[in-house]
Formats: C-alpha cells, sequence, structure tokens
C-alpha cells in the first residue's frame, strides 16, 4: 500500500515537472534497429545469457529478449548492444 | 576510432567457464570492466576485454569460482613485446621518422593555379631562375619577397598570392584579362611619322584622321610609298608655304594587294605503323633518382611517362614519384598520297596559308591557284587577291623650307 503511494506521488511529481520516464521511474531505455540490433540502458544485470536467449535484470522488472545467435557486442556499466536475428523482448514484470 | 583505441590498449580473448557466468558479468560490469564480442559457446562463454582489466580478474575468478583461459593477445602492446628483440625493425621505424622530419622541412612541389596567359613552364622556370625548385629548404623561401617578384617579373598578373602548405608551394595567380603588350618602339622614340604602303597595290579607301593624305581610293601605290604624310604644311596669305609642322600621321587605309602563294610538298612521306605490343615498366623516383628495370628499346619506339608524386597528406609531398614507363615500338614505312589525298593536303596547306595571312578585318577577293601533281611531288602556285586595311609607321623626312627672300624678288 506504502509503496504504491510512493510511486503514485512520484508519477504526479514527475507529471508535474515533465521529466523524462527513464528518469523519473528507472525505466529501461530500448533501442531497437530492425530485427539485428537492440541496445539497453538502464538496467541492472544480466541475470542469463545463451546463444537463444538473455535474460537482462532491470528497476522495474526482467526483459526477455529472444531471438538466433545472440552475442554482446558490448557491455558495460551504461549500456549494452546485443547482435543477432531478435525474435521477440518480452517483459516480465 | 574505437577499434583503434582497442588496438593501442591491447586486449585479450577469454574463455569463460564457470557456474555462476551471470555474476562474473556483473562483477566486472559494476567494477567498471567493458566487456566485448561476448559470445556463448556450449557451457562456457567468450569475451574480449582490455589487456590491464584482465589482472584485475583475479578477484572475480576466486569469487565464481570460474576457469578463464586467454585465446589470443591482440594489440599493440603485445605486437612490441613479441618485435622487441628485432632492432632493426624499430631502427627502420626510427629512420622513418628522421626522413619524413627531414622531408618535411624542404619543398616537394611547385603548384600553380589560376594563370591562363603565362603557363605553368614560363612560370617554372622563371621560379627557378630565382633559386625556388623543388627540394629548396622551406626556411629560404620568402613568400612576401616572391610575390613582388612575381608581380614585377609578369605584367600581366594582378593579384598574385604564394603560401607554404606542408611541403607544397602554392602560387595563386590572378591575370588581367588584357595582357600588356610591349609597345611599338617607333611610337615611343618618335615625335612623328609618315604612314607608308607596306605592299604593292591599290588604295581602295583612306580616312585620314590626322596629316596629308598623298593618294586618293583608286591610286596605285608600292611598297614604301608615303600614304599619309606627317609633315603638314602651314601656308602663309599668299599660299606660300610658312612652315612645316610635324605630326604622327593617322589614318584607315584599305589597299587591294595581290599576295603570290607557292607550296610544294612530296607525295611520299614516311608513316609509322605499330606492329608490336606495347611495354610497361613501373618505376619511382627517389630524391630525383629514377629507380626502374627500363631499358631503352633498340627498335624504333614511343616513349610515354606516366608519373604520379606521392603524398602524406594532401599537403605533405613526398620527394618520391612513381609511375610507368610505356614503350610502343613502330615502323617506319613509306606512303604515296593518292591523288585525292595530295589535293586535299594541298588544300589544308592553302586554307593554313590563308589564316596566318589574313586577318580578321581582312577580306579576299578572289585567289587564283593551280595545283599540278607529278609522279612525286604536288605544286601549288598561283596568287590571292586581298583586300587589307594597313599602313607602316616610318620616320619623316625633315623638308627643307622655300626660301622666301628669293620668291619674293622674282615676283617684284
Amino acid at each position: 500500500m506504502k509503496k504504491i503511494k510512493i510511486t503514485t506521488v512520484r508519477e504526479c511529481l514527475a507529471d508535474l515537472l515533465e521529466l523524462p520516464g527513464d528518469l523519473a521511474y528507472h525505466g529501461c531505455i530500448i533501442t531497437l534497429i530492425g530485427e539485428r540490433e537492440i541496445l539497453l540502458e538502464n538496467y541492472r544485470s544480466i541475470l542469463e545469457y545463451r546463444s537463444d536467449h538473455l535474460l537482462v535484470l532491470t528497476a522495474n522488472g526482467r526483459i526477455r529478449i529472444q531471438g538466433v545467435s545472440l552475442s554482446v557486442l558490448y557491455y558495460t556499466e551504461l549500456e549494452m548492444k546485443v547482435t543477432g536475428q531478435i525474435t521477440s523482448v518480452l517483459y516480465e514484470i | 576510432m574505437d577499434s583503434i583505441k582497442k588496438y593501442i590498449r591491447g586486449y585479450v580473448r577469454i574463455r569463460l567457464e564457470s557456474p555462476a557466468p551471470d555474476r562474473f558479468f556483473s562483477l566486472c560490469v559494476h567494477n567498471r570492466i567493458p566487456l566485448r564480442n561476448l559470445t556463448q559457446e556450449a557451457s562456457f562463454y567468450e569475451m574480449e576485454l582490455s589487456a590491464r582489466d584482465f589482472l584485475r580478474l583475479g578477484r572475480f575468478r576466486r569469487k565464481t569460482d570460474a576457469r578463464i583461459h586467454i585465446l589470443s593477445k591482440n594489440g599493440l602492446p603485445f605486437f612490441l613485446l613479441h618485435a622487441r628483440k628485432r632492432k632493426a625493425f624499430f631502427l627502420g621505424i626510427f629512420l622513418g621518422f628522421i626522413l619524413l622530419f627531414v622531408c618535411s622541412l624542404r619543398i616537394w612541389d611547385i603548384q600553380i593555379t589560376g594563370n591562363r596567359y603565362y603557363t605553368t613552364p614560363v612560370l617554372l622556370d622563371t621560379l627557378s631562375e630565382w633559386d625556388i625548385r623543388c627540394g629548396m629548404a622551406k626556411r629560404n623561401v620568402d613568400c612576401q619577397k616572391l610575390m613582388q617578384k612575381i608581380r614585377q617579373a609578369f605584367p600581366g598578373v594582378v593579384w598574385v598570392s604564394a603560401k607554404l602548405e606542408g611541403t607544397c608551394l602554392i602560387i595563386d595567380i590572378r591575370e588581367n584579362d588584357e595582357i600588356p603588350q610591349p609597345t611599338d618602339a617607333l611610337a615611343d622614340t618618335l615625335t612623328s611619322w609618315d604612314l607608308t604602303a607596306p605592299w604593292n597595290g591599290t588604295v581602295v579607301s583612306i580616312i585620314t584622321r590626322m596629316g596629308m593624305p598623298q593618294v586618293k581610293p583608286g591610286d596605285v601605290c608600292k611598297k614604301g610609298d608615303i600614304l599619309v604624310s606627317g609633315s603638314v604644311a602651314i601656308l602663309d596669305n599668299d599660299s606660300q608655304i610658312q612652315r612645316y609642322e610635324y605630326v604622327r600621321a593617322d589614318a584607315d587605309i584599305v589597299i587591294k594587294t595581290q599576295f603570290p602563294y607557292y607550296d610544294e610538298f612530296s607525295r611520299t612521306v614516311t608513316v609509322k605503323s605499330y606492329p608490336g605490343e606495347q611495354e610497361s615498366y613501373p618505376f619511382f623516383t627517389f630524391f630525383g633518382t629514377d629507380i626502374s628495370w627500363y631499358h631503352a628499346p633498340k627498335n624504333n619506339s614511343e616513349i610515354y611517362r606516366i608519373e604520379r608524386r606521392l603524398t602524406l597528406t594532401p599537403s605533405f609531398y613526398l620527394p618520391v614519384t612513381v609511375g610507368k614507363i610505356i614503350t610502343v615500338p613502330y615502323e617506319k614505312k613509306s606512303y604515296c598520297y593518292t591523288p585525292k589525298e595530295s589535293l586535299e593536303l594541298s588544300q589544308k596547306h592553302l586554307q593554313n596559308f590563308l589564316k596566318n595571312l589574313v586577318r580578321e578585318d581582312a577580306l579576299i577577293l578572289s585567289r587564283n591557284i593551280r595545283t599540278r601533281l607529278t609522279a612525286n611531288r604536288c605544286r601549288s602556285q598561283g596568287y590571292v587577291i586581298i583586300q587589307i586595311p594597313g599602313s607602316e609607321k616610318t620616320p619623316i623626312v625633315r623638308k627643307a623650307l622655300p626660301d622666301s627672300t628669293s620668291s619674293v624678288s622674282e615676283t617684284n
């Protein structure tokens, strides 16, 4: 109940101040370039990585990227770029 | 850019076998160790990381109970480590840099732009007379002085800029649309002159602006005859010549004249045929010395040379030229023009003659030229009647004044 209240207050404040979503709700930024590349920002860590799927932990849940021959081009504290044949991106909240 | 940085810093490709690879990745990333080209192969992972970061992996390896294998070591630090025994290699690099430094202190190309009337070879020859040439030290070039000299030596140049860019001297020129022509020496020295006929002929028209006309349209004149006299007689009240005023005679005179024409050429000429195949020899010039396995052909050959100067950057010209020498062998054969070809060639010669003879304001009235062909020769002979404006300036022969006292006594 308390968490919901805080979230609501935060959302109200963010709307009032017109803050971008990634700053206000710690939202993960996902940039998809066709079905060959995906750029992820604002995440916490990789939970699981196989060549056919990648599970990424974010502040608001997990994101599952499924595909074929997935490889992580670079993985830093700020962003990660995944290449391969991406078939789906799922939010597991 | 990123890959260059990666190469300079050096990187290793490793294989990771761990029961908790995700923890290993998290530890790396939270300790600011970026991972690149991360791939999964069966039960292990492969990734690239910088050589410096690799040395920090020990703690994470212990924490995640991981086994790490180095697959490859790449980059400049590893290359230098491998090549540390090759002293000649490093010496070569060092000498190369010294050579480049020495080359950068000299001029290896002179570019001239914007010139139309004064051709580039003429300008380059003049520059070399002033000791401005390829290979000279840059510090000896005084651009300000050079610009001044160019302006003085070439009166048609209205604006000039000289600058050094890299190892290249760039001279930009703007020329006057009307290049000053050398002035008539006679006009400068004389204060007065007559106009004389430059050819034998008949005067067609004469419009005098200054001086006394001596002929009228229809008069026949010979070469050297005075057409307009610069001596103007001043008469007194008795219509006697009081004195002469000497002026610069000026008039538009058109003369109808006849030019003889004679042209003779052999109908048998030597022509080239190219039976063989051309050969190409690559070469390079180093500090002005040609290095090539080209040898002068024994038989008759046309030789072409195509060359290109090497540059390190667009303005850093090197004293190295690469190119190729092409030799095209040919044979000389004797060929006899057919009558038709001979006549065509004869006509071409005539056209060239008329082109040289006739100015834009001249008019060809008629031409009477006969061409005769013999077994071996083609001969054209005749004359061209032409109406052409022109006159020549001739110094005045001063006239003596008539004796006034004697004339008075005679009248008395």
